[in-house]
């Protein structure tokens, strides 16, 4: 008896040793220490050079200068009076609205070319998939080669179709800039609907369709009634993705116009860079990147509240 | 803060600038994401050695070798010729590497202030534009290099190039750039249009008029209206040379005035005469027209001729002329815009003396001529008797352009002004200095011709931002 409480006890005893603090702690807070590197982690390389960046749209700082001056919200006060922001609001909503339909309508017609069985398939999708492939800049140069205003082949082309009777300068023409702008992203950027569509187009069943045959339902009634309804969901992300990037895409812009003819094509992303970096502003061009952010925020919100519930 | 004191400021304060100029470009980040923004660790891990040249262990290896690196946006050949004089460099000093970068002419200003915001400073750096230059030296990133050029006399330099800053230097110049028409002399001849130099605008636009001929697709002057600054350029030397200009020597804004209404619709006028593809056009794009006959001449600042008759049409040999943009009647005065930046050494340098020696070996009379070979007939020299040098002369593009290339000097020497150091003799102000005025001027003949207001409206809009932006 006196030996089974003596091994009790020494059971005990190495128990105790061998008990890390960790065991007193309860689930919850282990986990809180697990993810603790991660968050110090995501504070410094993320959310401290936001605040840091919110900091400097506080204050009178040069890009070249080592230190800068308080201002207050005088940087925000003189962006959203200047109607200069308005204007490059304007440019990217209208920006992303085109790119997004542009890439919705081509995205979703050629995930439906490629949701049948052809010969040649594999072929074509390779193809309609390679824009994703071709870095950004190389599809920016080339179509500024195409619609070169003076001897660009799309000029020569319909000049001799004779839709135009004198050259076109597609990209120095406010008129003209914007589109062709909306063109480019267009077609550089349709693959990434092309796939999401084609992913969840392969998993509609067949037999919705066959038992819409039976009833006698033409092809349109089917792609109303069954396709895009099944496609809900997938259109839901899609959009809100492709306009949350297109709102803030810079290169393709930058690239092709550099917000041109005067501010023309200038978006919210292109006036932060030419303010900071060109004008070597830097803390009212972070004023700019941090209101770019609200008006996506606000978008995205009303975005959630206006569509969330009937894409489910 | 006043200028004076942010510079006496920064001399005098000591070397602990890391942690706030990592934060700040981090922030920067914010604004674009910039690859490479955040700085490494130091080099060296050894002592220094060397207390001579105010050096801290920063950039100095464990076997007491100094690392100098700088920064420059020479194009591709000159590059090769930099990276031999640098090496030349190395052996001399025995101790020393020099780390040599070339960023693009645009990123240069943003390259170098990114690595002094991340504590590792260009040592020695060209910053690719007067503009860039004024506005470092204001900002304290740079410090004064007297002794480099007054060793070796200021005869030695191009006058006009020298920039000083409160009674001090801080670039050494090498070559540099002037502004030039370039024309088709072939097809001035075959239209009968007069022929250059112009002595009025008048002249020029009347030959603008007799060359532009749509059903070719030929136009005789383009007007480039694009956002960066350089597209501010010519409309900006048309203000100055009818008498206008930014601001004045008591740093007042001028630029709402009737000889800047008066440029500005002459550059409306000349429209008339330019395809609207060239509003919007690119940089690079400015020059292949004329090769390819579209323009009958352009401007432009690099002068890239012989290399683009090479590139685009041989057949132009010696048809490609060089002359300097009109001013409004033979009894003004032209104005060529010059860039002769030079190179400067960074307040922030652990190696001050090795950076001044290194900035006197680069602008060493017979390394200029080496750099100008690089790409003969580029660049115009910015120290004197570079011209009387035989060896610039056994160039054989050079002999086969020596007309060509002498016109151009003398364009710099007759008419050539560095804007932000010229504009006004006694100051150097940051609004004439920055690119950004350039900008603003670019953006008033924008809303003149793209967007139809009127001259002196334009004139006083853009007049109201400068004001506001440099209250």
């Amino acid at each position: 008896m006196a030996e089974a409480s003596d091994f009790k006890k020494k059971s005990v005893s190495i128990a105790e040793r061998i008990r890390s603090p960790v065991d007193d702690l309860s689930e919850n807070q282990v986990g809180v220490i697990l993810a603790l590197p991660l968050v110090l982690l995501l504070t410094l390389l993320y959310f401290y050079p936001i605040a840091r960046g919110f900091i400097f749209s506080l204050q009178e700082l040069s890009l070249f200068a080592t230190s800068g001056s308080w201002i207050g919200i005088e940087n925000y006060v003189s962006t959203v009076t200047s109607s200069r922001f308005w204007g490059a609001l304007e440019n990217g909503i209208v920006y992303t609205i085109g790119s997004v339909a542009v890439t919705l309508v081509i995205g979703v017609g050629t995930a439906l070319v490629l949701n049948r069985s052809f010969v040649g398939k594999r072929f074509v999708t390779g193809l309609i998939l390679s824009p994703y492939m071709i870095p950004v800049v190389g599809i920016v140069l080339i179509f500024r080669w195409l619609f070169n205003g003076l001897n660009g082949v799309a000029n020569y082309a319909f000049v001799q179709l004779g839709l135009v009777n004198e050259p076109v300068a597609w990209f120095s023409n406010p008129t003209y800039a914007m589109p062709v702008l909306i063109i480019i992203s267009g077609w550089a950027l349709y693959p990434f609907v092309t796939m999401l569509v084609l992913a969840k187009l392969q998993t509609i069943p067949d037999e919705y369709y066959e038992a819409a045959d039976l009833m006698g339902a033409s092809r349109a009634r089917q792609f109303i009634s069954i396709t895009l309804p099944q496609l809900k969901s997938v259109l839901f992300v899609a959009i809100l993705l492709r306009t949350l990037w297109t709102f803030n895409l810079f290169d393709i812009i930058w690239l092709g116009t550099g917000g041109g003819p005067g501010n023309s094509t200038e978006t919210l992303p292109i006036m932060a860079y030419r303010i900071a970096f060109d004008g070597l502003r830097l803390g009212e061009g972070t004023a700019v990147a941090f209101l770019t952010f609200v008006v996506l925020a606000i978008g995205t919100g009303a975005y959630f509240r206006t569509f969330n519930e009937a894409s489910v | 803060m006043t200028r004076s004191s942010k510079q006496g400021r920064r001399k005098n304060r000591p070397s602990k600038r890391t942690r706030r100029r990592f934060i700040k470009t981090a922030g920067a980040g914010t604004v674009v994401a910039l690859a490479g923004c955040t700085g490494s660790e130091s080099e060296g891990g050894g002592t220094e050695s060397d207390s001579s040249d105010g050096s801290t262990p920063g950039t100095t290896g464990s076997n007491g070798t100094k690392t100098i690196r700088v920064i420059n946006s020479a194009y591709q050949p000159v590059q090769e010729v930099f990276t031999e004089i640098f090496n030349e460099f190395e052996q001399q000093e025995g101790n020393v590497n020099v780390e040599y970068n070339r960023v693009d002419f645009a990123d240069a200003p943003q390259q170098a202030a990114q690595a002094q915001a991340a504590g590792e400073p260009w040592d020695v750096m060209n910053l690719a534009s007067p503009g860039n230059n004024v506005t470092a030296a204001q900002e304290g990133l740079l410090q004064p290099i007297n002794s480099v050029i007054e060793d070796r006399g200021t005869d030695y330099w191009n006058e006009k190039s020298l920039f000083k800053l409160d009674g001090d230097y801080y670039f050494a110049p090498n070559f540099g750039s002037v502004i030039k028409l370039n024309y088709r002399q072939d097809l001035f001849e075959e239209a009968g249009a007069p022929m250059p130099p112009f002595d009025s605008w008048d002249e020029y636009m009347s030959a603008a008029e007799i060359l532009t001929d749509t059903s070719q697709n030929r136009y005789g002057h383009p007007v480039f209206l694009g956002n960066n600054h350089f597209h501010g350029v010519w409309p900006m030397m048309l203000i100055m040379m009818n008498g206008g200009g930014v601001v004045n020597p008591d740093g007042q804004i001028i630029f709402d005035s009737e000889e800047t209404a008066e440029a500005l619709q002459f550059v409306k006028d000349m429209n008339e005469y330019s395809p609207t593809s060239a509003h919007n056009s690119s940089i690079p794009d400015m020059r292949p027209p004329l090769y390819q006959g579209q323009y009958a001449m352009t401007w432009y600042s690099t002068n890239q001729v012989p290399s683009d008759i090479a590139n685009y049409n041989p057949d132009l040999q010696g048809e490609v002329k060089v002359t300097h943009v009109p001013a409004p009647s033979s009894g003004d005065t032209p104005v060529a815009r010059m860039t002769g930046t030079g190179y400067g050494v960074s307040s922030e340098t652990e190696h001050p003396e090795i950076a001044k020696r290194l900035v006197k070996h680069i602008t060493d009379r017979e390394n200029v001529v080496r750099q100008l070979l690089g790409q003969p007939a580029a660049k115009i020299p910015m120290v004197s008797g570079v011209l009387e040098e035989d060896r610039l002369w056994e160039s054989e593009t050079l002999q086969q352009y020596e007309d060509h290339y002498r016109n151009l000097v003398s364009i710099a020497e007759d008419y050539g002004r560095i804007i932000a150091v010229n504009e006004n003799p006694e100051t150097v102000n940051p609004i004439t200095g920055r690119a950004l005025s350039e900008a603003m001027v670019v953006g008033a003949a924008q809303d003149v011709v793209i967007n139809d207001m009127d001259p002196m409206e334009s004139a006083t809009k853009w007049a109201d931002q400068m004001r506001n932006e440099y209250k």
